[in-house]
C-alpha cells in the first residue's frame, strides 16, 4: 500500500516538478530524458492488416479519388491504374457508389452508359488495355481488364444494349451487366414524351408550308427595330 | 499332298477355288489400298495460287510478303493480290469457304465481333490471327520549321471544321498555329494529307483527330457515335487542307510554306534523307521504341488473317496449298523481326520479342482466333 502511494505521488508530482522548473535554468543534458518516448504501435495486428487489404481494394478500383501527382493527364491520358478511367474510355461513367454499413458491410459501383463507341474509340480502348496489361500485370489488373473486355464484348451484341454495369466489391466480388433489347417497349412516361415530340413535329410541319416562298425570317429580333428620332423621321 | 480341313476331312475342289478367289480378292484390295495411299497424302486442290486480300494501308507490306514468299518457296503460281477498302476486304474474306473465296487477309484493323459473327454465318469458322508488325502515322514538317511539336488536341482545333466555344460548336476560323495555342509559332495553318478514302487519311482521322477531340467535355457529352465522329473528323473546307496521294505528300511538304504539316509514315521520314522532320505528338517523339511501347499513339497493328479451313483437305480435296507456309514465312524473324523484310522494305516496326514468339507459336499451332 505504501509502495502504491509513493508511486502515485511520483506520477502526479513528476509533471508538476517538470513544469515548475524556471525557464532560465540551463538545459538538461540530452543523455537524461525527461519523458520516455512510447514504443511504436504494432502494425501487424489482424485489424490493421484487414484495414490495409480494404484500402488496397478500394484504391485498386479507385472508389475514392486517388488521382495523385503522378497520375496527371498526359495528352488526355491518365495513368493507367485508374479503373474508372478505363471504364470511361469504354463509354461508361460512374453513376453511383453503393455502400452498406452492417454486420456484413457492402460496397458496389454502378456504371451507366455514357456514349456509344466509334471504331477508333474501340481500338483506343483495346490499345489502352494492352498498355494496362504491361504496366499492371498482377491479378487485380487482370480482373479490371477482364471487366472492361467483358463490357466491350457485351456492348457489341447487336440486338441488346448494356444499360448498367454493377460491380460489387463486398461482401463478395461480383460483376453484373444489365442488358436490354434495343427495341424494347418504352415506359409510359417515355412514350408520353415521344408522343408530345411527334405532336410538336406535326404542328411545325403544318405551319411550315405558309412560310414557303417568303424570304422573311420566322422571327425578327427586337434589336432589329432601331427607334427613330423625330428629326430623322422628318428627313425620311 | 492333299489339302485337308481342320477336322481332317479332305477339301473339295470347289472350296479350294473359293479360297483362291478370296485370297485374290484380298490381295487386289491390298493393292488398291497401296495404290490409293499416295493420293491420300497429296489431295487435289481447287486452286494453284494463294488468294490474298489487303487494305490500302497494308498493300505495300502484302506485296513485300508475296515477293519474298514467291522467291523462297516453290509455288506453282504466284499468289494473287487484291487491294480493297477495309470493310469490303473483310466482307470478301468472310464471304464463304471454297476456291471462289480468298484465303488470306492482311489488314490493319482487328476483326470486330460483328464481322466475326458475319464470318460464322457464312461458314468461315476457323480463322488464324497473326500480328506481323506495327505501322505508324507521323506528322512531319520541312526540316528547320519552327513548328516541331503539337498535341492531338492542337491538331483537331487547327484542322477541324468546327471548334467548341463555350458550350456550342462554331466554325473554325483560326488562321495561324498561335491562334490555336499561344506556345506555337505564328505561321499559317496548312495540312497535306491523303485523299479522301485513302488509307493514311482514315488513320489520320481515327488516330489523330479523334484522339484530339475524344477528351473534350463538349464532345464527350454527345452520345451517338456517328455524330460525335463527324464533329471530330470533318476538316475545314477553306483551302487549308491539301489532298495528295500518299507518295506525293513528302514533296508537297517540302514545297509548301512554313507551318505546313503532312501525314506520312515513319519510313517516309527516314527515306527523306533529313529533309523532313517528324513532329513530337503529345510530347512523344515517334521512334521504334515509342511505337513498340504504345507510348506513341497513332500506330496500328498489321494483322494477317488466314482461313484454316482452306489449308485442310476434305475427302481428298482441298482449296489451296501454302497458307500455312505463307503465315509461317510472314511471322518468321527474317520477315517480321527488327531487321526483317517488313521493317526494312515496308516501314513497319517489329513487335516486341515476346510478342513475336507468341505469334510464331500461334502459326505453328494454327490456333484459331478465340476472341
Amino acid at each position: 500500500m505504501r509502495f502504491i502511494l509513493i508511486l502515485a505521488a511520483s506520477i502526479l508530482m513528476g509533471p508538476l516538478t517538470v513544469a515548475a522548473q524556471p525557464n532560465n535554468t540551463p538545459p538538461q543534458p540530452r543523455t537524461v530524458p525527461g519523458i520516455p518516448l512510447q514504443d511504436l504501435q504494432s502494425d501487424d495486428s489482424l485489424l490493421e492488416r484487414l484495414d490495409r487489404v480494404w484500402e488496397g481494394v478500394k484504391g485498386l478500383f479507385s472508389v475514392t479519388s486517388t488521382i495523385n501527382a503522378t497520375s496527371q493527364m498526359r495528352g488526355g491520358r491518365q495513368e493507367d491504374n485508374d479503373f474508372r478511367w478505363l471504364m470511361n474510355i469504354a463509354g461508361y461513367k460512374l453513376k453511383e457508389i453503393e455502400s452498406t454499413v452492417g454486420l456484413i458491410p457492402g460496397l458496389g459501383l454502378n456504371f451507366a452508359v455514357a456514349r456509344e463507341l466509334t471504331e477508333a474509340d474501340r481500338d483506343f480502348v483495346e490499345r489502352e488495355l494492352d498498355r494496362h496489361s504491361r504496366l499492371n500485370p498482377g491479378p487485380i489488373g487482370a480482373i479490371q481488364r477482364s471487366i472492361v473486355y467483358g463490357v466491350l464484348e457485351a456492348s457489341d451484341m447487336g440486338k441488346y444494349g448494356i444499360e448498367k454495369v454493377e460491380i460489387d466489391l463486398l461482401p463478395l466480388p461480383k460483376v453484373k451487366i444489365l442488358m436490354a433489347p434495343v427495341d424494347a417497349p418504352l415506359s409510359l412516361e417515355a412514350s408520353r414524351v415521344l408522343r408530345a415530340i411527334e405532336r410538336l413535329n406535326s404542328s411545325i410541319n403544318t405551319l411550315m408550308p405558309r412560310q414557303r416562298g417568303t424570304q422573311l425570317p420566322l422571327w425578327i429580333p427586337e434589336d432589329a427595330f432601331v427607334p427613330i428620332s423625330v428629326p430623322d423621321a422628318r428627313r425620311l | 499332298m492333299k489339302s485337308t480341313t481342320k477336322r481332317g476331312r479332305p477339301m473339295s475342289t470347289e472350296s479350294l477355288s473359293r479360297g483362291r478367289v478370296f485370297l485374290a480378292l484380298c490381295s487386289a484390295f491390298a493393292m488398291l489400298v497401296c495404290a490409293a495411299q499416295p493420293a491420300a497424302t497429296a489431295p487435289r486442290t481447287e486452286r494453284d495460287a494463294l488468294w490474298i486480300l489487303a487494305s490500302g494501308s497494308t498493300a505495300h507490306a502484302a506485296r513485300e510478303l508475296i515477293e519474298g514468299f514467291s522467291a523462297t518457296h516453290q509455288v506453282p503460281a504466284r499468289p494473287r493480290l487484291d487491294i480493297l477498302l477495309t470493310p469490303q476486304a473483310f466482307e470478301a474474306f468472310c464471304s464463304g469457304i471454297g476456291g471462289a473465296t480468298p484465303d488470306i487477309l492482311i489488314t490493319s484493323r482487328r476483326v470486330t465481333p460483328a464481322t466475326r459473327d458475319y464470318c460464322r454465318s457464312q461458314g468461315v469458322t476457323e480463322i488464324v490471327e497473326v500480328r506481323i508488325g506495327i505501322g505508324s502515322l507521323v506528322l512531319a514538317t520541312k526540316n528547320g520549321d519552327p513548328l516541331n511539336a503539337l498535341s492531338s488536341e492542337d491538331v483537331w482545333r487547327a484542322i477541324g471544321a468546327e471548334v467548341v466555344r463555350g458550350e456550342e460548336f462554331v466554325l473554325n476560323r483560326a488562321r495561324t498555329w498561335r491562334e490555336v495555342s499561344p506556345g506555337l509559332p505564328d505561321s499559317e495553318i496548312r495540312l497535306v494529307t491523303d485523299v479522301a478514302g485513302g488509307s493514311s487519311r482514315s488513320y489520320f482521322e481515327d488516330l489523330v483527330l479523334q484522339a484530339g477531340c475524344r477528351h473534350n467535355p463538349a464532345i464527350m457529352l454527345i452520345f451517338e457515335a456517328g455524330y460525335r465522329r463527324s464533329k471530330c473528323v470533318t476538316m475545314r473546307p477553306d483551302g487549308r487542307i491539301i489532298e495528295r496521294r500518299m507518295h506525293d505528300i513528302p514533296g508537297e511538304i517540302l514545297r509548301a510554306p512554313p507551318g505546313t504539316i503532312g501525314t506520312v509514315t515513319l519510313a517516309q521520314v527516314r527515306a527523306s534523307g533529313g529533309t523532313l522532320a517528324a513532329l513530337k505528338l503529345d510530347d512523344v517523339v515517334p521512334s521504334n521504341a515509342t511505337i513498340v511501347s504504345l507510348d506513341y499513339l497513332p500506330t496500328f497493328n498489321v494483322i494477317l488473317y488466314a482461313k484454316r479451313q482452306h489449308s485442310r483437305a476434305s475427302n481428298g480435296v482441298g482449296v489451296v496449298r501454302g497458307i500455312r507456309e505463307f503465315s509461317t514465312f510472314a511471322a518468321s524473324e527474317q520477315v517480321s523481326g527488327p531487321d526483317g523484310r517488313l521493317s526494312t522494305n515496308a516501314g513497319l516496326v517489329a513487335l516486341s520479342p515476346d510478342e513475336r514468339v507468341r505469334q510464331r507459336r500461334t502459326v505453328a499451332n494454327q490456333s484459331i482466333m478465340s476472341r
